[in-house]
């Protein structure tokens, strides 16, 4: 992901609303995505509150980003993220994800209803196939769903991920690999029928 | 080096003493199963490492299709608009207000006004006596607004131990009401009380002192008490006993 230029960040430092507005608008997405992917669907109501609550928090501390530390602004943001998920979770003693039951054969029927009667079947499938990651995330620890999800679908290097999650690169190599090693057999079915 | 060495240790210190304080009894073989441990993390994390630099490996990773199936909601198109609302408001709010009256009200019970020590009341007691003479010993004595009394050099000293009795005394009580007053007029906590609240309450006890000064010193229109401007003690004390040594 590109960085935040560094003029508009000392800007919102120094209190622009314009400046923030812009950060705001950069950073809305990939933020919303890294609550909902580590939180899971169960929370889907919540997605945007607690999105609200980490930019809430990243603007009283923007003033202590300091870019001479050699840290992106967008890594220091994921920071936020993760501390404001794991209180969330942690507030309601739960683990990170739903754990929605599968059939053993992992063949359950998702949870295609009425509105999804006219969706194209390429959709559809996408459903499936989503529901189906997301079960297989909830299989992780918190950690290892944290780092496989800034790895593989927020484009952080090691060496971010390692500082968002206060570890060194090897522990997140490791993590990474045992996130995917767990996926990739959870998911074998498709991940043979996608290759 | 600021490294640590057993040599540099107390004489009278023994290793052993630490486990007998400990109160958690710690099994002998804790810090050779902790070295494993590690040993075994780490070696653990390495061979991970190998494998994931490993191409082949790599290239057996998760497909990109079956990721993008996992679709994050979209946000709704007033969530910029409304989080930069939100986040002016709480820019704007000052940060004393986030602690709550009865919060507020436990931290001022748990307060305890600093005391004057009489050894400073003595040494600046000692040190206006100085000053006074200094002054009286100068060739041009700063001239004085009040009218010196009458007093015979016999009688000064007595005058002068009368006078700061009283105003020891003066300072006591005042000392006393205004504690009392700032406590809101209850007698203040047993210090087993004050431990048992700090144990069971989220400020630590090294920052409360930091809390109510901050919040003292924070102006607080909406308290009908905000007008109680008191004065330092240990400056009143000071300036009314510069007052009685210029008079005297």
């Amino acid at each position: 992901m590109n960085d935040i230029d560094p003029k508009i960040v000392a800007s919102a430092q120094r209190g622009d609303e314009d400046a923030m507005r812009s950060i705001l608008e950069s950073l809305h997405r990939p933020v919303i995505a890294t609550v909902y992917r580590f939180v899971g669907s169960r929370f889907r109501a919540d997605v945007e509150d607690l999105a609200q609550e980490v930019f809430v928090k990243i603007f009283r501390a923007i003033e202590r980003f300091d870019p001479e530390r050699g840290v992106k602004f967008t890594t220091w943001i994921y920071t936020f993220v993760r501390n404001h998920c794991f209180d969330f979770l942690k507030r309601r003693r739960l683990p990170a994800i739903s754990m929605t039951v599968s059939d053993e054969d992992g063949d359950r029927s998702m949870d295609v209803e009425d509105g999804h009667g006219s969706q194209p079947i390429e959709d559809i499938e996408n459903t499936e196939l989503g529901t189906k990651i997301e079960e297989a995330l909830a299989t992780l620890g918190p950690d290892q769903r944290l780092t496989f999800v800034l790895r593989e679908y927020e484009g952080l290097d090691y060496a971010e991920i390692a500082e968002v999650t206060g570890v060194s690169e090897g522990t997140v190599k490791s993590r990474l690999h045992r996130a995917k090693e767990a996926l990739r057999d959870r998911l074998s079915r498709y991940v043979g029928s996608s290759t | 080096m600021n490294d640590f060495r057993l040599d540099d240790m107390d004489d009278d210190f023994r290793p052993e003493d630490f486990s007998a304080t400990s109160p958690i009894p710690v099994s002998s073989d804790f810090v050779a199963r902790t070295l494993a441990r590690i040993r075994e993390d780490r070696e653990r994390i390495a061979k991970d490492v190998d494998q994931l630099e490993d191409p082949v490996l790599l290239d057996a990773s998760i497909p990109q299709r079956l990721l993008n199936a996992y679709q994050a909601p979209e946000p709704s198109e007033e969530f910029v608009e409304s989080t930069l609302d939100r986040v002016l408001r709480d820019r704007r709010r000052p940060r004393h207000r986030e602690l709550d009256d009865a919060t507020l009200e436990r931290l001022l019970a748990e307060y305890t006004p600093p005391r004057i020590s009489t050894d400073f009341v003595e040494r600046t007691l000692a040190a206006l006596s100085a000053d006074s003479t200094r002054h009286e010993l100068s060739p041009n004595p700063v001239p004085h607004t009040r009218r010196p009394r009458n007093l015979s050099p016999a009688s000064r000293p007595r005058a002068r131990g009368m006078s700061r009795r009283w105003l020891f005394a003066a300072a006591g009580l005042l000392f006393g009401l205004s504690a009392f007053f700032l406590r809101g007029g209850e007698t203040p906590p047993t210090r087993a009380k004050i431990l048992a609240d700090l144990a069971s309450s989220s400020p630590a006890p090294s920052t409360l002192h930091a809390q109510v000064s901050r919040e003292l010193r924070a102006p607080r229109i909406d308290r009908p008490d905000s007008d109680l401007d008191l004065m330092p003690l240990d400056g009143l004390l000071v300036l009314a006993e510069g007052l009685g040594g210029r008079g005297e």
